[in-house]
């Protein structure tokens, strides 16, 4: 196999792109021509090959770049990470997770040796191989959550699980859709989720909070989100907010298909076994217009999604201002005709 | 594959499980349970029972069943059908009774089999050098299930009480006297939880630092008749069965995890009744139990003309 790294930026020349083979693998997140909240859980198993869901954990071309971004946001902003002290457990299992997973998944790039608690870790994208021993903090050049998702894409939220409810205790959250991990750190479940319209209304979060508090081990699941992002940006953070929020105001009809990204994330559920705690992985995925519109499906359905979302949700992921004009745009590919079920491309 | 039984002491018998392929099994933490399945001629029982081995070595789970001649006849099926070197189906460990790792001190009071939970406990929280004291009561020392070890093991932090010899737990004592910061547990037959819970309640603790499992089986009760509405199905429950093992057999998979009226996994909408619930569970609120709209089919049984339920 071997998968080529694309050399590319998230800032400043914004020279992110998808390659072809990675256009087809995307991850798009409709599978009809509308959308309404809904808990849509479904396990986290292995997938079909050539999908982001072959691995429970998918490398792909943008690794080291992605890497690379989530270093420098974390060199200006070291709270991107954080863990409350009883969340160092936590922390270990995490990294255990993800190293196996790896190692597992792509033996060419990684690999993890286990002596006891003697443990060596090959990551050869990145250049590292480091020895260590697994507890003990002090054998890491960062704690254990921080060493291994500053190696992992996506961003990661760690969830104590007590009195009924889950906790925000622990978290690196770089690539995030304007929310704040150093903000939501110590809340729970419906805390960090209280600015979210009508779900509420719903019960979809009391439904989802019992789910996820039942989560097995060996036994993940997983769920679509979605927004939308003007340039590639990975870290649309709240506190980065003056740097990002006016790119929503430089959108023009002549701009669309390259400026105008389509956000999905895979949003993933695991049991930690010896902390008990939930791992939610949340791995971003972007795609430009122009992009996805090389697949006539995707680029009809994604035109009536856009079209037809209720206002209180195009407000609540901060599309109002350019919803027009890349509806508009997205017009010109849709020829009216039926689009055919499911997510992949025809 | 069942590697060995021991026999603890009168009522109370220990199984090794290992891997038939010789591998680890998964990683848990204190507190956690496997669910146990019993295939006995036509009926499949499901019972859920603590692990008390090490997390630190999974190489085998061990579990102690405390054979309960009036019960359902799971934990007799395990005390007189099971052998070693015998094959059977254990699910994913499932903790619902973990510690709070925000603890300064652990705090765990176990009456008689409820013990087991803090063996894996005790084992984890001393290989991290983490602080705890246990109180663990029991009637005598024929069913003080593994009184010694634990005071082998962990000396001043074990404190046993016997009530044949009239030892009593000065709980009040005990409660009032803890430092800041410290997380209280129990497990134990249910008068016991009540009794930690209301003292700690009185004394001021704090509800989210008191954790309690409770570990009541399914009891044995009058046959009766439901409705599956979903399913299109009539069924109806053995005295010697529970509610959810008779929808279970019918075909049907509600979701579980506890199997003890706790997790709330099989919670089922009642969409007609004429008669009497006898809730057994711990989930419930009396809200629900007042409407008549819920049971949880594990534990909980009904009596009279008609159910029809969610299913």
């Amino acid at each position: 196999m071997g998968i080529n790294f694309r050399q590319e930026t998230f800032r400043n020349d914004f020279s992110f792109k998808n390659s072809p083979e990675q256009i087809r693998r995307f991850p798009f997140p409709f599978h009809e021509d509308g959308y309404m909240y809904s808990v849509n859980i479904e396990p986290h198993v292995p997938g079909p090959k050539n999908t982001v869901f072959e691995h429970l954990f998918d490398v792909d071309e943008h690794y080291i770049s992605e890497m690379r971004d989530r270093a420098m946001v974390l060199a200006e902003d070291p709270l991107r990470c954080q863990s409350l002290p009883h969340m160092t457990l936590a922390g270990w299992d995490t990294l255990e997770l993800l190293m196996t997973e790896k190692a597992k998944s792509y033996p060419d790039l990684f690999s993890l040796t286990r002596d006891g608690d003697k443990w060596h870790w090959i990551n050869r994208p990145l250049g590292i191989d480091d020895r260590f021993t697994f507890g003990d903090t002090s054998t890491l050049p960062y704690g254990p959550l921080e060493y291994i998702t500053r190696q992992s894409q996506g961003d990661f939220a760690v969830l104590d699980q007590r009195d009924g409810n889950l906790w925000m205790d622990a978290g690196m959250v770089t690539t995030q859709a304007d929310w704040s991990l150093d903000f939501d750190i110590g809340m729970n479940f419906f805390e960090w989720h209280a600015p979210v319209p009508l779900a509420h209304e719903m019960g979809v979060f009391n439904r989802a909070l019992k789910f996820l508090m039942a989560i097995q081990q060996g036994q993940p699941a997983r769920r679509f989100n979605w927004t939308m992002t003007i340039n590639p940006r990975l870290d649309t953070s709240p506190e980065n907010y003056h740097k990002w929020g006016t790119d929503r105001t430089t959108v023009t009809p002549d701009n669309v298909g390259h400026k105008v990204h389509l956000r999905v994330e895979v949003q993933m559920f695991f049991r930690l076994p010896r902390s008990n705690a939930l791992l939610f992985p949340i791995r971003c995925y972007l795609i430009k217009m122009e992009e996805l519109v090389s697949s006539p499906k995707w680029a009809r359905r994604f035109h009536r999604v856009l079209r037809d979302l209720p206002d209180e949700l195009a407000e609540y992921k901060g599309l109002v201002r350019y919803r027009p004009t890349t509806v508009e745009w997205l017009s010109k590919y849709d020829d009216g005709q039926p689009t055919s079920p499911g997510f992949g491309p025809d | 594959m069942v590697t060995d039984i021991v026999t603890v002491n009168e009522l109370v018998k220990r199984f090794h499980f290992r891997r038939t392929d010789g591998g680890l099994l998964p990683t848990f933490s204190g507190g956690a349970h496997i669910v146990v399945e019993m295939r006995d001629e036509e009926r499949t029982r499901l019972n859920p029972y603590s692990l008390m081995s090490s997390p630190l070595d999974t190489r085998d789970y061990t579990i102690s069943v405390r054979r309960d001649d009036a019960g359902r006849g799971g934990s007799l099926f395990m005390h007189s059908r099971v052998e070693p070197g015998q094959r059977m189906v254990i699910s994913s460990p499932v903790n619902l009774f973990s510690l709070d790792l925000r603890a300064r001190k652990h705090l765990m009071i176990a009456g008689g089999i409820g013990i087991t939970p803090f063996l894996a406990q005790t084992a984890q929280l001393a290989a991290e050098g983490g602080n705890f004291e246990l109180h663990y009561c029991f009637r005598n020392d024929g069913v003080g299930s593994y009184a010694d070890f634990l005071r082998q093991r962990y000396d001043r932090k074990v404190n046993l009480y016997r009530s044949d010899l009239q030892e009593t737990f000065e709980l009040e004592r005990v409660l009032a006297t803890q430092p800041l910061g410290t997380h209280l547990y129990v497990c134990g037959p249910e008068g016991m939880i009540d009794w930690v819970r209301a003292t700690a309640a009185g004394l001021g603790w704090p509800g989210e630092t008191v954790h309690y499992e409770h570990f009541a089986a399914p009891q044995p009760g009058k046959p009766f008749d439901v409705t599956l509405a979903l399913s299109g199905i009539d069924i109806r429950v053995g005295e010697h069965e529970s509610l959810l093992e008779a929808i279970e057999a019918a075909g049907i998979d509600p979701p579980y995890l506890c199997r003890g009226g706790v997790c709330g996994q099989c919670e089922t909408n009642v969409i007609s009744h004429d008669g009497k619930f006898l809730h057994n569970d711990h989930w419930l609120s009396e809200e629900d139990r007042r409407s008549g709209c819920k049971i949880m089919p594990c534990v909980s049984r009904f009596e009279g003309r008609s159910l029809v339920l969610e299913r």
